[in-house]
């Protein structure tokens, strides 16, 4: 079945709540009236509003250009968008400045679909500048000046991702599925409540892209980590996602829980080039 | 063929202005040739002083060696010195003067124009200066270097900087990591290889202009030079001359094999 209006996440309660039981059903993302366009009159987002439970795992689906990952950036305001309100654990991050807007960023990691390490510097160095976000300063610029607390506990997340033997291993030397799994070892680094993913898995090969997806799972499940992510791949926001909330023409024209939705619908929904892998 | 085929103009009647700046152009160039004396004639009528000059400086002194390898040290520690220091104060200023790190644009604007006027006072300037500040001889050459180095680098640094990938760094921004993490943990590492290939040239062309500063009293192998060469003891230069010939070969094959290194 196709959920396509909107009343649903227009209506009071988050249209999931967390499967989980004893799960706080606290949202921990709200995004009210999102406005954001381009210079050049390209409107990317017209008043989106949807809201993620704490524990959720949330796909955004959307075609090229839909506005999926401006929307992802404006709620930790990388991009600043034109209007709307986006309130992060409870904050609303358009009204911080400085310290504050740091301290609410540190709470929420950001996987990039290029991962973003900093190339010359090796798998541990990275994970640690995850530190960062807890104040750590200078004790997190390189892992040959660390702390010894603070490499250990580098290393603990790198095992995480099943990377403990790639640590002195420069970061532009891995493979894409590695490279990435470290880029969501420094999330864990900054004790993030809440993980946001651009299209993580779209640089890799199927077979990474599905691991980099399973780890995904385990932390949102075994974790608790409320997860988003954006993707092109409606299998993987059927088979990763608890619920989907789609985009088009700049508004939310999806917002279903998973297990609802009808991948053929989806589809149709998307036009006949979207990759269905 | 038709009447359109036929062929252009070779020449185009040129503009007033053009005409003018032609007219300029040549006028300046028959000024220099008198101006500076410029003679095909004493130009060769010179070259059997040349010739003696160069058979006297053979085969070349080896009396003064000692001398001539401690003022050459004394020019490579110059350079050595000069260079790091100018590197080190150069960090600061590329920050500043980089436009996506700088914390205002009046800094922006106020470090690039600090750059631009080392760079543009030669380097013989600021040792002349040197030389009243802090008395004859080898500090006040390491400083003209510092300054020369601080022009060149902070320059290049910071175009090294603005040319990194942003996307690390935006990385780091949202996680939360201050200006100064970001710049030591992200902005640095990704530009070293660049920064690194210009602190080496920095310290080649310190060694070169190192041998100079010594004419004007700012220390080094120049002096050593000079001297000999107005007594003409044109062996002695010789030793002297083939001694910073070897000086700058070798910082130069260094440098290069260092830049090999890092990628």
């Amino acid at each position: 079945m196709l959920v396509l209006e909107r009343s649903k996440q227009a209506s009071g309660a988050p249209a999931t709540a967390p499967q989980r039981a004893g799960a706080d059903p606290v949202r921990v993302l709200e995004v009210a009236n999102a406005a954001k366009s381009f210079p050049g009159g390209k409107t990317v987002l017209n008043g989106v509003s949807f809201a993620v439970a704490r524990g959720d795992s949330v796909a955004l689906l959307g075609a090229n250009g839909a506005g999926k990952s401006t929307l992802l950036r404006c709620c930790l305001r990388l991009i600043e968008p034109d209007s709307g309100v986006f309130r992060i654990l409870g904050r609303d991050i358009g009204a911080l400045r400085g310290g504050e807007l740091r301290a609410l960023r540190a709470r929420v990691g950001f996987v990039f679909q290029r991962h973003n390490l900093v190339p010359r510097l090796c798998a541990l160095t990275n994970v640690l500048h995850g530190a960062m976000a807890r104040g750590a300063g200078a004790a997190a610029w390189f892992q040959s000046l660390a702390p010894e607390k603070l490499r250990r506990e580098a290393m603990a997340n790198l095992a995480r991702v099943g990377l403990a033997d790639c640590a002195l291993s420069r970061a532009d030397r891995l493979s894409g599925g590695q490279s990435q799994r470290v880029a969501i070892a420094r999330a864990l680094m900054q004790r993030a409540e809440m993980v946001f993913a651009d299209e993580p898995v779209a640089s890799l090969d199927p077979g990474a892209g599905e691991d980099v997806m399973t780890l995904f799972r385990r932390l949102n499940r075994d974790d608790g980590l409320t997860f988003v992510f954006t993707t092109h791949n409606i299998a993987h926001a059927l088979a990763y996602a608890t619920r989907v909330v789609a985009l088009k023409d700049g508004r939310v024209a999806i917002d279903a829980p998973a297990r609802d939705l009808d991948p053929a619908a989806l589809r149709a929904f998307y036009g006949p080039q979207t990759d269905v892998a | 063929m038709s009447p359109n085929s036929a062929a252009p103009p070779r020449f185009q009647r040129p503009s007033l202005a053009a005409f003018a700046a032609w007219l300029i152009g040549l006028g300046l160039i028959v000024s220099a040739l008198q101006g500076t004396g410029f003679s095909a004639a004493d130009f060769f009528a010179g070259i059997p002083s040349i010739l003696r000059m160069a058979g006297e400086m053979f085969p070349p002194s080896t009396e003064r060696l000692s001398k001539v390898g401690l003022a050459l040290l004394e020019t490579f520690h110059m350079a050595l010195l000069g260079t790091l220091a100018g590197v080190i104060l150069s960090l600061p200023l590329a920050v500043l003067a980089a436009r996506h790190l700088t914390p205002h644009p009046v800094l922006y604007h106020a470090a690039r124009a600090l750059i631009a006027f080392f760079r543009t006072v030669p380097d013989l300037i600021w040792a002349l200066i040197f030389v009243i500040a802090v008395g004859l001889g080898p500090f006040a050459g390491t400083l003209a270097i510092m300054i020369d180095t601080i022009g060149f680098c902070a320059r290049f640094f910071a175009e090294a900087m603005e040319e990194t990938d942003r996307a690390p760094q935006e990385a780091l921004s949202a996680l939360g990591a201050r200006r100064g993490s970001i710049i030591v943990a992200a902005v640095l590492p990704a530009a070293l290889p660049s920064m690194l290939a210009t602190a080496l040239f920095a310290l080649e062309k310190a060694t070169r202009s190192s041998v100079v500063l010594g004419l004007v009293g700012a220390g080094g192998i120049g002096i050593e030079l000079q001297v000999s060469m107005e007594l003409f003891r044109y062996a002695e230069a010789s030793t002297i001359i083939i001694a910073i010939f070897l000086l700058v070969i070798a910082v130069e094959q260094a440098s290069a094999w260092l830049r090999r290194r890092t990628i």
